[in-house]
């Protein structure tokens, strides 16, 4: 097994589905092959609870590409985290969309707030 | 997605700010009033969501632009007046919002997702309804989110405000509330987690 094998096998060998042979083949790699035997270590301390840690920097763009593409490995196999990560983000777009006022809708500005700073502005210039 | 920025009046372009700013500097009234004019409805719309009362926020507003026009000599053009009038209306209606506060802040952990010892989700996060996708907010929906927010403890709903509503970054947020910008980051995400966890069973069609 060469490294572009187990980047195929990672996901069944982290959900523990490949056959015994295989097993022995992806674990031989592992034992020769240093990045992809951290690849594993990363995607195995990528749980839920860490991905939800840091989501707030993997929505805003603030992940290291390393670590992004850890997150995105970790999405790949976990439907949970996609719907949380789709609920996060729309979290915030509903933020948005409820609170944010369109300029072309704000009201003017109320004539005694206008007139309250003009004159207190001129009895203390 | 449209920007919220986009839709709103165009600011002056710079020439016209330095001009507006030297007539302000030399004392011009009717300056005063066209700043006011111009900056006062988005300072207002900012107030009135960082402060549940109306009075409240205007007395924001008066006090920012009576502080700005102030210091106006200070103002050096490094960034737009309009920015930094919106900068000094912010920070008012915080100072306020901290004079008013008596009871003390309720605790935000019971709105925060919760994980199994292995780091999985204790429950499982379901797919929204398509209601949360639409570009324009249902009014239903619309009430359901700001009655949401109302409900964050103030720490985290300011901080949700600054960063999502009035689009500040990390380090803005966190010159605003005077934190660390990692303590500011981090009351973001709990905020919009816990913001997440308030409009959930509404939305993952989860009774409860």
């Amino acid at each position: 097994m060469n490294c572009r094998d187990f980047d195929v096998a990672l996901r069944a060998y982290l959900e523990r589905r490949l056959a015994p042979a295989e097993r022995a083949a992806a674990d031989q790699h592992l034992a020769a092959c240093g990045s992809c035997a951290e690849l594993l270590e990363r995607m195995r301390r990528t749980t839920c609870e860490v991905l939800t840690r840091f989501l707030d920097e993997y929505v805003d763009g603030g992940l290291a590409s390393d670590q992004k593409s850890v997150f995105e490995r970790h999405l790949a196999l976990c439907p949970p985290c996609v719907e949380f990560v789709r609920s996060y983000r729309a979290t915030v777009r509903l933020g948005r969309a409820a609170l944010g006022d369109p300029g072309a809708l704000l009201p003017q500005v109320p004539e005694e707030l206008l007139r309250a700073v003009l004159d207190a502005r001129s009895r203390r210039p | 997605m449209t920007s919220p920025r986009a839709s709103r009046p165009a600011a002056p372009a710079a020439g016209e700010d330095a001009a507006l700013v030297a007539r302000l500097k030399a004392g011009d009234e009717r300056a005063f009033e066209s700043v006011i004019r111009l900056n006062g409805p988005r300072m207002l719309a900012a107030a009135r969501r960082i402060l549940a009362n109306e009075e409240d926020a205007r007395d924001a507003v008066q006090e920012a632009f009576l502080s700005g026009f102030r210091s106006i000599e200070r103002f050096q053009g490094g960034s737009r007046l309009s920015t930094w009038l919106h900068r000094i209306a912010i920070n008012a209606a915080l100072m306020r919002l901290r004079a008013l506060r008596r009871s003390p802040e309720q605790e935000i952990d019971s709105l925060l997702p919760r994980f199994t010892e292995d780091g999985h989700h204790e429950a499982v996060p379901r797919r929204w309804s398509e209601a949360a996708d639409e570009p324009v907010l249902r009014d239903e929906l619309r009430s359901l989110v700001r009655a949401s927010i109302e409900r964050l403890p103030d720490t985290y709903r300011v901080a949700l405000l600054l960063r999502d509503i009035e689009e500040l970054t990390n380090e803005e947020v966190a010159e605003q509330l005077g934190v660390s910008v990692n303590a500011a980051k981090i009351r973001v995400h709990r905020a919009r987690l816990a913001l997440r966890h308030l409009l959930d069973r509404h939305l993952s069609g989860v009774a409860g």
